[in-house]
């Protein structure tokens, strides 16, 4: 029985005094280890604050907007919608690039350059109407969102040609990120010609009103107005779209027969401030494309 | 003294397996509309809703819709919390305007003028995430709320 006890009392003291020799050892290493645990937790906040991708929800944000822009009858409230989700998925897709989580970018990268299609057939349908309507209704609040649209696709976070040419990127991000750089071109030619359409009115209102103010002869206004959005149009024939040359097909007969005389009373009433140098006015099947 | 034993024994089986019987012939009774076996769920049938769209398996996500009111259903395979959600959807971003929240639902309308309503709802079970998201219009949302409460309740996780 004594012995018993002795063992146990020694056994006692020796497993405490180990346990206390190897204490400040781990002590330390607990420290250290706890010391990187946090500042790898603030740099993981502070990552999740920018923006979050969780890869098992991202069908869910998709189908998500897939239904709300579905249900949303409106077309100005669908395109505001596609607009904030495209730029919602732009920032999402440049983190996960940067991070080289390709895989999951080219996920998301295909819903993205979707969304941007349908935002692109959308203002395009707009921009017929507006063109119909000619100078006089100008919607303030799509060319807005035009231009945010552009604002938001246009990726500065990423090198997307550089990415092209890395070797370890796979097919299926490769095609996405080829069709979004095809998408932001055709975002940014539009942006431009939307953006000189709006000087143009800008110009031709004024133009409008001075020649308004010097003639009375509304027939020649009209006439006057026409050969010189025939001539600024001409100035960028590039972004020009086809549906405006077809459409300016059809047309131009009669349009040379307007235009010739156009150039006649324009001649008559000797202004000046047709001579911007952007064209000639020789091509008039653009005004009644535009007029009509 | 055996024989007893055995006599109990034999009573005892026969009672779980009229149990077990009684049990299964009541879920028969509830007929199963939506099935998925991959994903663990049942929906059983209730008013008139039908399948609209099966999107990805994996994690499941899938469209449901009966009249005017939509439903996606989602099992996330870990537990999400609500704020995970929003931030994944950026509700904060101020393109929806808040009607409610509770610690497993929110509700916020989506357009200005024509007033979607959207209503997400989370459950957990066995560290999954089960997660409804409808749409109804805002008008006669009264009377979509019965539809929708009754989808809750017609769902079931099996895995």
């Amino acid at each position: 029985m004594k012995k018993m006890m002795m063992s146990v009392v020694l056994g006692t003291v020796l497993i405490a005094s180990t346990v206390h020799a190897e204490d400040p050892d781990n002590n330390q290493i607990e420290s250290v280890e706890e010391e990187v645990v946090f500042t790898g937790e603030i740099i993981g906040s502070q990552e999740e604050e920018e923006t979050s991708v969780d890869l098992e929800l991202i069908n869910f944000v998709g189908l998500f907007q897939e239904v709300a822009v579905e249900l949303t009858a409106d077309e100005k409230d669908k395109l505001r919608l596609l607009v904030e989700f495209v730029s919602q998925s732009n920032e999402k897709i440049e983190v996960l690039l940067q991070k080289d989580r390709f895989e999951e970018a080219a996920h998301m990268l295909e819903k993205y350059n979707l969304d941007i299609e349908e935002v692109q057939v959308l203002l395009s349908g707009d921009e017929v109407v507006s063109e119909e309507k000619a100078v006089r209704e100008v919607d303030h609040e799509i060319e807005e969102l035009e231009g945010e649209f552009t604002e938001k696709t246009s990726m500065r976070g990423v090198n997307l040609q550089l990415l092209l040419e890395r070797e370890d990127l796979p097919d299926s991000a490769k095609a996405g990120i080829e069709k979004a750089l095809a998408n932001q071109a055709k975002a940014l030619e539009k942006s431009q010609a939307a953006k000189e359409t709006k000087e143009e009115r800008k110009a031709l209102k004024a133009e409008t009103k001075a020649s308004k103010d010097e003639r009375d002869d509304e027939e020649g206004i009209e006439v006057d107005i026409e050969e010189k959005v025939s001539k600024r149009i001409e100035g960028k024939p590039v972004q020009k779209k086809n549906v405006q040359a077809q459409k300016a097909q059809h047309k131009a007969e009669q349009g040379q027969k307007r235009a010739a005389e156009a150039k006649e009373n324009a001649k008559k009433s000797g202004k000046g401030n047709s001579n911007n140098g952007k064209g000639n006015g020789n091509k008039p099947a653009n005004s009644s494309a535009l007029k009509k | 003294m055996s024989t007893t034993r055995l006599l109990m024994l034999c009573i005892a089986f026969v009672l779980f397996a009229v149990s077990g019987c009684d049990s299964s012939q009541a879920r028969a009774e509830k007929a199963v509309f939506y099935e998925n076996v991959d994903a663990g769920m049942k929906i059983y049938e209730s008013s008139n809703w039908i399948l609209d769209s099966e999107v990805s398996s994996e994690p499941f996500n899938a469209t449901f819709k009966q009249g005017n009111v939509r439903v996606i259903v989602s099992i996330i395979p870990s537990v999400k919390s609500l704020d995970q959600i929003k931030k994944e959807l950026n509700l904060d971003r101020g393109y929806v305007r808040l009607i409610g929240e509770t610690a497993d639902s929110i509700s916020f309308q989506l357009n200005e003028k024509e007033s979607i309503r959207s209503d997400i709802y989370l459950e957990y079970k066995n560290d999954e995430t089960l997660l409804l998201t409808f749409f109804t219009p805002l008008e006669g949302y009264e009377v979509n709320q019965e539809i929708m409460e009754e989808f809750k309740n017609q769902i079931e996780l099996t895995y």
